[in-house]
């Protein structure tokens, strides 16, 4: 939290300017916060419950591609006839 | 004087609700001065409320709160009647339209809104633009937060009952500091519509009241599932009320070691200790547990509700809602220094820290950290109540504090008691339990499986009815 750049950013992305004697404040707020934080981010691996695997745009493809699962399916192919027709 | 007691009273006519109404706005302006608890005093609203709720007496009609004098925190919607959120932000929103669980409240009469840290975020009820809360035990002392103003009220005898909101301990902790009895539904339990939202994952609105007893008249009044919000829970039906007065005998408490460490100062081990003590003569059996993942807790806590704070909280943009500024030359410079302007120093921290969070190169490191630390709990709280009822814990690690004596980040740290719950979503009640060197309150925790609402408030109340407590100073 000392990289001057990183606070700016972060001030932007929060939608909020301040002067620099508040801007510095909150800085170090953060600093000292992050300390905290930080146990997170070091947490051992065995605290951690095993991480469910994300859908990914293949599985959804997966899907389409797949006749037994027919929701993304029945949706994509109404969208693609349509699309046919109009063209 | 309980909520059942006062009603037999207007039952028998010995008082009428103007007359009820009237003594407690006459104590709120006498008392409100010294305290601060109220934002809005909503005294010309009462005292209609208190006529129309006689006249519906008069006809014969009843109800389990009718012609009683409530309060509400001011980050709840009521219709026509300005909610702050203790921001410069909200300072002059009025709402449209009242939130479900303070419309469920059919025949209360409001007597205002109270104090609070700004949006929720703060464990003291200092953060509020119009002015901190006292502790109404010890002048120059935090009331707790962010439901201080709640608090403080019910405990000084303002209000018999208060709606609140709990996002890691903002019912449960200031009715510990105060000497009153706070309870958190299960998420899902009682609707967040109306509700400002803060940390939309974890927050719940809940009641802080004089006795548990009184907790469950008016969770009865305000659960139940909401069309208005998807997350309320469509079954099990409970009646809150329905262990009271049963006994307790066979009850397994469990002791978590994570909850009694050093950072639990000896008065409040000592009397928890003491309550668990009492549940043992009455039959329950305690047991010792362990919940290893509860010291990640509280970063978890504060990574997961900043990071919905940064997002919730960006709808606030001088364009849709509340305050404006004056300065900018176009609408990005107008925006920044409306948020400048408006947004206290903790609701600042926070949303910066929620957007560090989120941002990308961390998001793994924090969020999604937190994300499975806060799945590792709700498992650890699943383990213990495969071996117990309920667990017993200190609702804070110290009693109330003098103002400004401890920075932010030490704040922080003594959530660890409450914050784990909101990340299980499970109901927990505080209640006193005991009274420091100095006179100040002590409360204990009693956490359940979700929808154990009952158990909770048939265990609190079993313990207060044996339980001698002491009357605010203020």
């Amino acid at each position: 939290m000392k990289n001057p750049e990183l606070i700016k950013k972060l001030f932007s992305l929060s939608g909020i300017v301040a002067e620099e004697g508040e801007l510095l404040e909150l800085a170090e707020d953060l600093e000292e916060m992050m300390h905290l934080m930080d146990q997170v981010k070091n947490v051992p691996a065995e605290i951690l419950p095993d991480r469910q695997p994300a859908v990914t745009f293949s599985d959804l493809r997966q899907d389409i591609v797949n006749p037994g699962n027919t929701f993304p399916r029945k949706f994509f192919v109404a969208n693609m006839l349509e699309k046919e027709q109009k063209s | 004087m309980n909520i059942k007691e006062m009603r037999h009273l207007l039952q028998t006519r010995k008082i009428s609700v103007p007359e009820l109404t009237d003594a407690y706005i006459k104590a709120i302006q006498k008392k409100n001065p010294e305290l601060n608890c109220f934002i809005t005093i909503t005294e010309e609203t009462a005292r209609k409320q208190a006529i129309e709720a006689q006249k519906q007496m008069d006809a014969g009609k009843s109800g389990s709160l009718l012609g009683i004098p409530i309060s509400v925190k001011d980050n709840i919607s009521t219709q026509g009647i300005r909610t702050t959120c203790a921001s410069k932000m909200l300072a002059a929103y009025v709402p449209e339209y009242s939130a479900t669980a303070f419309a469920r409240c059919n025949g209360t009469v409001l007597l205002g809104k109270t104090n609070m840290d700004e949006f929720g975020m703060g464990s003291t009820s200092q953060n509020s633009y119009f002015g901190g809360v006292q502790n109404p035990y010890k002048s120059g002392y935090v009331p707790g937060g962010s439901s201080g103003g709640a608090a403080a009220a019910v405990a000084s005898g303002l209000s018999m009952a208060a709606l609140c909101s709990d996002t890691g301990g903002s019912v449960r902790q200031p009715a510990a500091f105060c000497g009153v009895t706070g309870l958190k539904p299960t998420y899902g339990l009682v609707s967040r519509y109306g509700l400002v939202a803060f940390a939309s994952s974890l927050e719940q609105i809940g009641v802080i009241a004089g006795a548990a007893e009184d907790c469950g008249i008016v969770l009865s009044a305000i659960a139940g599932r909401d069309e208005k919000d998807m997350t309320t829970w469509q079954a099990p039906k409970i009646n809150p009320l329905e262990e009271l007065g049963k006994n307790i005998a066979g009850i397994r408490i469990g002791i978590p070691a994570e909850f009694y460490t050093d950072a639990v100062s000896d008065a409040v081990k000592k009397a928890v200790l003491q309550a668990a003590e009492f549940y043992r003569k009455q039959g329950c059996t305690i047991i010792e547990t362990s919940m290893p993942a509860l010291s990640y807790a509280v970063p978890a806590y504060y990574l997961i509700s900043s990071a919905e704070a940064a997002s919730n909280l960006s709808r606030f943009d001088g364009v849709r809602y509340g305050h404006r500024s004056e300065l900018g030359n176009d609408f990005l410079e107008n925006m920044q220094n409306t948020r400048n302007e408006g947004f206290g120093k903790e609701v600042k921290r926070r949303i910066l820290l929620g957007n560090y969070a989120l941002s990308g190169g961390y998001y793994d490191q924090y969020y999604q950290n937190a994300a499975r630390i806060r799945t590792r709990i709700r498992q650890e709280f699943a383990a213990q109540f495969d071996e117990c009822d309920v667990l017993l814990t200190p609702t804070a690690p110290t009693t109330a504090y003098p103002i400004a004596s401890k920075t932010p980040v030490n704040t922080y740290m003594e959530d660890f008691c409450t914050a784990a719950v909101n990340l299980a979503g499970l109901p927990a009640i505080s209640t006193p339990c005991g009274y420091d060197a100095e006179g100040l309150p002590i409360g204990m925790s009693l956490i359940g499986n979700a929808f154990s609402e009952a158990r909770l408030i048939g265990l609190a109340d079993a313990f207060e009815r044996n339980f001698k407590r002491q009357e605010a100073k203020i």
